[in-house]
């Protein structure tokens, strides 16, 4: 529809046209712009905040790190060290020790006559707990264990018992030598009980162990018989006494629940640690052991009798990697009920401040995010230029010698042979690549770049010749080479090809290349890569033939007809960037790349067939004009 | 306003528009103070009304205020800010054209006498451009006003250039009716009273 006078007359009726607008506006607008700049400088803020957050943890992380690798260093070389000592004092002792299978305790054992009067009445006291437990009263028993063990906390004498020993005491105590003591009292109880629904029930109560302080050649019976199913509950504290002590109670239940086919336990077992200023450390792992055998099931208990076994026995590592295990377990937090919070519980409030504020912050969103579109693609590196060198290797995979055209270049069979041979080592020589070059490149898209230049490539390979050609006179003496012995080699009719010793040639070949890619930038950042590929014309211009012994004179041939190089020749270009941006204009780039012929290298009617596959590494640094 | 309004007569365009890349608040405001009467005019022809044509025209100015530092001046500035709040009433409109898309309108009674829109107001006009469809209002506007062709405009809502063409058709024959039927109107008031 062609523009008529309608709408002339129209578009004249709104040329000067205007019409005032609230002060409304300017207001909102003002707060925008403030809010945006306001808005970058929190995200500022917050970027260092987070990074001086970041560096903090990573501070903290390595200082706790350090510590433990101290700390656990300096934990080995006691326990090895008071591995020695007990070692070698436990083996002058080897009282007897009754049985643990037993289902009533006999708490006036051997072990127990040997301990103080304290600890007597403590066992004492413990002979009640059975009662209570058979009586299933789960809270005097508790609180007949605690009684037992704050007792036996005090205790200074030790009993050292044997190793050999396969069932531990009622209660053991040992005590160290310098003075500072741990032990643990290992009280075992056996309670008979009916459940709510009558159901017989066998508890078995209680291992309490005593162990001097990083003693760890503790007497640990096989407990995972005695304690079919055991639920502990492990207080843990520490004092600054001078004497600590480990004392685990164990209660073990046997019995059967129809209702929820669960083990009840009669009686916790608390285990109260309360550790000296020495013993901190080296009781740790009895401790720990200790607190496993509690808190996992049968066979970590096996496990862990295993292990401590194995410390028995003079290695450190076992007991080592069991604290640490042990000590993962003991630190499991309690299951707990998540409390759900409902959000509409809550009661909602719109503000309107609140909602203008969200209103504005959606729309500058949508407007940064174009005008960063807009930026990247307008303002980010859009021209370079660059200069690069490369270095690499290449080897012939394609190439092959025709008979027929040897034979047609060659005066007789021995010739053929010549020629074919040297056709073969000079066309399938592999060799190394160097160039250098310069380059322009401009961004025709937001990821997409184009990029061309002009670099000057020699590739230089080494050759086996096994003869020469020789002049009509046979006064001048050539290298044998695809140079004078092809189809398209000088002077074939005066030469002549003589055989040799062998001999190595050099052969270099020279090219300017300009080549054309196209890239696209997968990381378009300070670090940036891309991919790039094209083509490039490779333009011959010499080879040179250089013998390595004396002999014979470096020969030099120029392109054209004479030569058997191709002119012109085309390659596909395949390679990677990865560049760093060092400044606002420029950028440092490293290009490993692929690089292969089109077509042969030599021409056609040679007889010869080779497309060198390349593969170089460049470097390049590049200048961004804007 | 006053300090924006005062700078804005002693700065020139140029000036104007450096100070704005530096996000110079005076200069921004002195440029709104150029530019919002015309640009609220702009905005009103593809609105229905005063507050919806505010919130266009502010948020236009504020995409103004970001993208000045692209502006390359080989345009008129107001030009270039008027393409801008076009573009911004476009993308405010397009959700309104999704829930009634255009189409070909097959029957117009054009009328046969032309209307003449000589001595008329423009704010007359543009009551009777915001009374038409959404559709309408935006291919007249772009059509007649902003000098797009229809093949433009096609593009530039997703229509098919037939509908623009068909849309516009509609919009001048509405427009051609109610100036007629408002033809007592200035028989009342006279030319240019209004």
């Amino acid at each position: 529809m062609e523009r008529g006078e309608f709408n002339d007359l129209m578009k004249d009726a709104f040329k000067d046209a205007e019409a005032t607008p609230s002060e409304n506006v300017w207001t909102n607008i003002e707060l925008e712009l403030e809010k945006e700049e306001g808005g970058a400088i929190r995200r500022r803020l917050l970027y260092y905040k987070m990074v001086a957050a970041a560096s903090v943890i990573f501070a903290l992380s390595v200082g706790a790190a350090s510590l433990f690798v101290l700390d656990s260093s300096s934990k080995f070389q006691e326990q090895q060290a008071l591995l020695n000592e007990s070692s070698v004092k436990s083996s002058n002792e080897n009282p007897k020790q009754p049985s643990a299978t037993n289902k009533e305790v006999d708490s006036e054992n051997g072990a127990v006559g040997k301990a103080s009067d304290e600890h007597i009445g403590a066992l004492k006291n413990d002979e009640g707990n059975n009662a209570s437990a058979k009586g299933i009263d789960e809270l005097n028993t508790q609180k007949t264990d605690n009684s037992l063990l704050s007792k036996t906390s005090r205790l200074t004498e030790r009993e050292v018992l044997d190793k050999d020993n396969p069932v531990p005491p009622n209660a053991l105590s040992k005590k160290g030598s310098n003075g500072v003591s741990n032990s643990i009292a290992k009280n075992n109880e056996l309670a008979e009980g009916e459940d709510e629904l009558n159901n017989k029930r066998k508890v078995v109560d209680n291992s309490s162990l005593s162990v001097t302080s990083g003693l760890v050649t503790t007497q640990v019976s096989d407990e995972s018989k005695v304690n079919p199913v055991a639920a502990n509950t492990l207080p843990v504290k520490e004092s600054n006494g001078m004497s600590g002590s480990v004392t685990m109670g164990n209660e073990l239940a046997k019995h059967d629940d129809q209702l929820n086919n669960q083990s009840k336990v009669t009686g916790h077992s608390s285990l109260p640690v309360t550790s000296g200023l020495a013993g901190m450390q080296a009781s740790s792992n009895s401790n720990l052991n200790s607190v496993a055998a509690n808190m996992l099931p049968q066979e970590n208990a096996q496990l862990r009798n295993q292990q401590l076994q194995r410390a028995i026995d003079g290695d450190p590592m076992a007991l080592q990697s069991n604290s640490i295990q042990t000590a993962s377990v003991s630190a499991l937090p309690r299951k707990m009920k998540p409390t759900i919070i409902k959000p509409e519980d809550a009661e909602v409030k719109p503000d309107a401040g609140a909602l203008l504020l969200a209103k504005l912050a959606e729309r500058e969103q949508a407007i940064q995010a174009e005008e960063n579109k807009n930026k990247q693609v307008d303002r980010s590196e859009r021209l370079w230029t660059s200069v690069g060198i490369a270095a690499g290797s290449f080897s012939a995979v394609n190439s092959s010698v025709s008979p027929t055209a040897m034979a047609n270049a060659a005066a007789d069979a021995t010739t053929f042979n010549q020629n074919t041979s040297t056709a073969n080592q000079q066309s399938k020589a592999s060799g190394s690549t160097y160039s250098v070059g310069i380059n322009i490149g401009t961004k025709v898209a937001k990821r997409w770049i184009v990029q061309g230049g002009l670099n000057y490539m020699t590739q230089g390979s080494d050759y086996t010749a096994n003869s020469v050609v020789a002049s009509a006179d046979y006064k001048n003496f050539e290298i044998a080479s695809l140079n004078n012995n092809s189809g398209v080699a000088r002077d074939q009719a005066s030469s002549q090809v003589v055989s040799t010793a062998s001999y190595q040639v050099n052969n270099t070949l020279q090219y300017i290349n300009v080549p054309l890619q196209a890239g696209y930038i997968i990381i378009n950042r300070k670090v940036s890569v891309q991919v790039n590929t094209g083509i490039s014309t490779d333009l011959f211009l010499q080879n040179t033939l250089t013998p390595e012994d004396g002999g014979l004179e470096k020969t030099t041939q120029g392109s054209g007809s004479e030569s058997p190089y191709r002119t012109v020749n085309f390659s596909g270009l395949v390679g990677t960037e990865i560049s760093y941006k060092m400044g606002k204009h420029y950028r440092l780039a490293l290009n490993p790349g692929v690089r292969y012929p089109f077509s042969s290298i030599y021409k056609s009617d040679v007889g010869v067939s080779a497309s060198p596959l390349t593969f170089d590494v460049g470097l390049r640094f590049r200048y961004i004009f804007h | 306003m006053q300090n924006g309004r005062t700078i804005g007569f002693m700065l020139n365009e140029t000036e104007l528009i450096e100070g704005c890349i530096k996000n110079n608040r005076t200069a921004q405001q002195a440029l709104y103070n150029s530019y919002c009467r015309k640009m609220m005019v702009v905005c009103l022809r593809y609105t229905k009304g005063i507050d919806e044509a505010e919130d266009i025209l502010q948020e236009g100015f504020v995409k103004v205020f970001h993208a000045i530092k692209g502006f390359r001046q080989e345009a008129k500035l107001e030009t270039w800010i008027t393409r801008i709040m076009v573009n911004t009433a476009l993308n405010a409109q397009r959700k309104k054209m999704y829930l009634y898309p255009m189409v070909d309108v097959e029957d117009l009674h054009l009328p046969e006498q032309e209307v003449s829109l000589s001595g008329i107001h423009f704010k007359q006009l543009l009551e009777l451009i915001q009374s038409l469809p959404q559709g309408c209002q935006i291919v007249f506007n772009m059509f007649a006003i902003e000098g797009y062709s229809h093949k433009e405009i096609a593009e530039l809502l997703g229509i098919s250039e037939g509908t623009s063409k068909s849309q516009f058709a509609r919009a001048k024959s509405l427009l051609q009716q109610k100036l007629l039927k408002e033809s007592t109107y200035y028989e009342r008031y006279g030319e240019g009273r209004i």
